[in-house]
């Protein structure tokens, strides 16, 4: 490749990056346009409602990837130190996984992809306890000021409990300091996910690199980059979650949602149990006596099946007994 | 040569492409109407509580040339029609074309009344009564098992606990050693305080393992399968395949969460399945019990059971009889894919001609 081809390149490839990593972006035509496209439709049937939903959020993570290469590839400016400059514009992708960037728009070409397993978590999490975890997470990375759940829990904690309602305030208490355990969690999970997001951009640069040193076949299209941006993500993220680190985080997030769940369960238990109605753990102790008497009953069953067999053989064999003492006998009176 | 070369009007041409192609796909979607799985025809011959047991009609109606039937165990999590998940893409359909007499158990939706179901209730109480029903029905001492993944285990349990019921045994992407290096569901158990998740959950959501499923993979599952799954919708039995996949990857049942608590504890965390220490009720399991015939089938790029995971059978079981298979694809393509459907099922139903 001549100098001029390769500066060329370089130059077309720094204006991608530049436009993919975020702050100087224009806005993307073609996400902008699937997406007016999208809420103008109504899913095919209540029954594809979530497949619609996956297919058209995917779709606009996809074109606006492909909407920033075009933008890219158009700009006509020309950086001298071409090399340096991609790798600045490297960096700012890298900040595009900076704070919270798992609830950023899915057309962020590295954060829309890497905030696919948070969301999901959060979805998750979320059917599973009625507190709004959602007003817990503050960004990692951000600056030192709370968050303003976090000042209130903080400030609720603060306080000792007293008087006639002493217990209860020590419940509310209990369940904030779980709250902040889970929101710290969570955000030292997310904070692990935006450095290995980063370092997938570290892999995705190099094997480019190495593309381009090994003579192999150009990358000609939109999706081939996506494919080979997935594959980058995809090798950062097995090594990532092999590792003690990524163990740890995965235990402490889980069992953390667990605690507050607890905590919230029981609270609930006191307010059904001082309104006269039934409580989860009476529930569970009539569950538990009634799976204990059907595991009885079926023991018993069984012992009664084995007794009939035996009875029903004694009685087998009482009979052959019987014919042979019959046919002795008639022997002997003959 | 530069490694991108990626035109404007290539760009947009391919965006635009990419447009037309959703677009075709969203109509395709909205005319496919109600999406069937689990297509070949079957009576159920027996139901306790949440489980039933169905018994497949072979389509041709052909006489079984084996008269030992197979019962196949599946996992708890997800639903057992991935078996028989469409008509050219059916591990039930190729069995029955093998000439076996193929049953199913379906375990069902557990809600809360099921919490305390434990491994015990499930194998040496739901499988063994389905084991008796099928005996009783034909007039037998023992039947062939099949149990796959999660079902794999429950069925080396119930042959090691119940030797006698089992004429021969057939695993599929079945984890044995759950520590091996390259298991990346058994690390992330290692830490998960499961007494708390089930004491507080009591049923483990389906939701839940889902997330786990899907972040194995996450970018390929989550994003790229979509982008990719665009270019096929227009064609409406491509769109009706992926809709069925679709289906039954969320479909995740709850788990009761005792068997749940036993089994991560037990397989997951301290690898008792082959330290000869898992219990199931009062009972040990002692892998070197099972002395049937075993063919140990496993797939080469499971993601989820490392082939590694089930190979380690061979050192573990007191047969002299074991085979195994290795199957050129990964844990959902071993009952889905063409390629499975030509070599898995006539292979299953070879092995246990040759020992009727």
């Amino acid at each position: 490749m001549t100098s001029s081809a390769n500066d060329q390149w370089w130059q077309q490839w720094l204006q991608n990056w530049q436009a993919l990593s975020g702050g100087q972006r224009p806005a993307n035509p073609w996400a902008a346009a699937l997406e007016q496209w999208s809420r103008s439709l109504a899913p095919p049937t209540p029954t594809y409602a979530d497949v619609f939903e996956r297919l058209m959020a995917q779709s606009r993570s996809f074109m606006g990837f492909g909407g920033a290469m075009g933008d890219a590839f158009e700009s006509t400016a020309a950086p001298a130190e071409v090399r340096d400059l991609f790798l600045q514009s490297l960096e700012k992708l890298r900040q595009s996984l900076d704070g919270d960037f798992w609830r950023g728009s899915a057309e962020a070409a590295a954060g829309g992809l890497w905030q696919l397993p948070l969301q999901s978590w959060q979805r998750a999490a979320s059917t599973m306890t009625g507190l709004p975890l959602e007003l817990l997470h503050r960004a990692p990375g951000d600056s030192p000021t709370l968050s303003w759940a976090q000042q209130q829990l903080e400030s609720a904690l603060a306080t000792p409990g007293l008087g006639y309602t002493r217990e209860f305030q020590e419940q509310q208490q209990k369940l904030a300091r779980l709250m902040i355990d889970y929101q710290n969690a969570f955000n030292d999970y997310a904070l692990a996910y935006s450095e290995v997001g980063k370092r997938s951009i570290d892999r995705f640069g190099k094997q480019l690199k190495h593309r381009e040193g090994a003579g192999e076949e150009p990358i000609a299209s939109v999706k081939d980059l996506f494919n080979l941006w997935v594959d980058c993500s995809e090798q950062e993220y097995a090594e990532f979650v092999m590792g003690d680190d990524y163990v740890r985080l995965h235990g402490r997030l889980t069992n953390a949602l667990m605690r507050l769940k607890s905590q919230e369960q029981e609270i609930l238990d006191d307010r059904l149990e001082a309104m006269n109605l039934p409580t989860r753990r009476e529930l569970d102790t009539l569950s538990r006596r009634f799976h204990e008497m059907r595991r009885s009953r079926r023991t018993l069953e069984r012992e009664l099946k084995t007794v009939r067999e035996n009875q029903e053989e004694m009685r087998r064999q009482f009979a052959t007994l019987q014919r042979k003492s019959k046919s002795r006998k008639k022997q002997k009176s003959k | 040569m530069s490694p991108v070369q990626i035109t404007p009007d290539r760009v947009t041409q391919e965006m635009l492409d990419y447009a037309a192609k959703l677009g075709q796909g969203v109509e395709t979607l909205s005319r496919l109407g109600t999406i069937e799985t689990g297509v070949t025809p079957r009576e159920a011959v027996y139901e306790e509580d949440k489980l039933v047991l169905y018994r497949f009609r072979s389509p041709r109606e052909a006489q079984s040339a084996n008269a030992v039937p197979v019962l196949i165990v599946y996992a708890l999590v997800n639903r057992p029609y991935m078996t028989d998940l469409q008509e050219n893409r059916s591990l039930v359909r190729g069995l029955l074309d093998a000439g076996l007499d193929v049953y199913l158990i379906d375990w069902g939706y557990p809600d809360r009344a099921d919490r305390f179901l434990a491994l015990d209730d499930y194998i040496n109480g739901y499988i063994d009564r389905c084991v008796d029903a099928v005996c009783e029905r034909l007039g037998l001492d023992n039947i062939n098992l099949l149990g796959i993944c999660q079902g794999g285990a429950f069925s080396l349990c119930y042959a090691a606990l119940h030797p006698r019921k089992v004429k021969n045994l057939i695993t599929m992407v079945t984890p044995v050693d759950f520590h091996t290096p390259d298991n990346v569901l058994s690390r992330w158990a290692q830490q998960i305080d499961v007494d708390l998740a089930v004491d507080t959950m009591g049923n483990i959501p389906g939701e839940l393992l889902n997330w786990t499923f899907l972040t194995l993979k996450p970018f390929r599952l989550m994003s790229q399968k979509y982008v990719d799954t665009v270019e096929i919708l227009s064609d409406e039995t491509a769109a009706k395949n992926f809709m069925r996949m679709e289906k039954w990857i969320f479909d995740s049942p709850d788990q009761a969460g005792e068997a749940f608590r036993e089994f991560v504890k037990q397989f997951f965390q301290r690898n008792d399945l082959i330290k000869g220490n898992v219990r199931v009720g009062r009972h040990k399991v002692k892998l070197k019990k099972i002395k049937m015939p075993v063919l140990n089938i496993y797939a080469c790029e499971d993601h989820l059971v490392p082939p590694a995971a089930s190979k380690a059978l061979r050192e573990h079981v007191g047969t002299k009889d074991y085979l195994e298979l290795e199957f050129a694809g990964g844990h959902i393509g071993i009952y889905v894919s063409g390629k499975a459907q030509k070599q898995v099922p006539p292979a299953i139903g070879k092995w246990l001609l040759d020992r009727s």
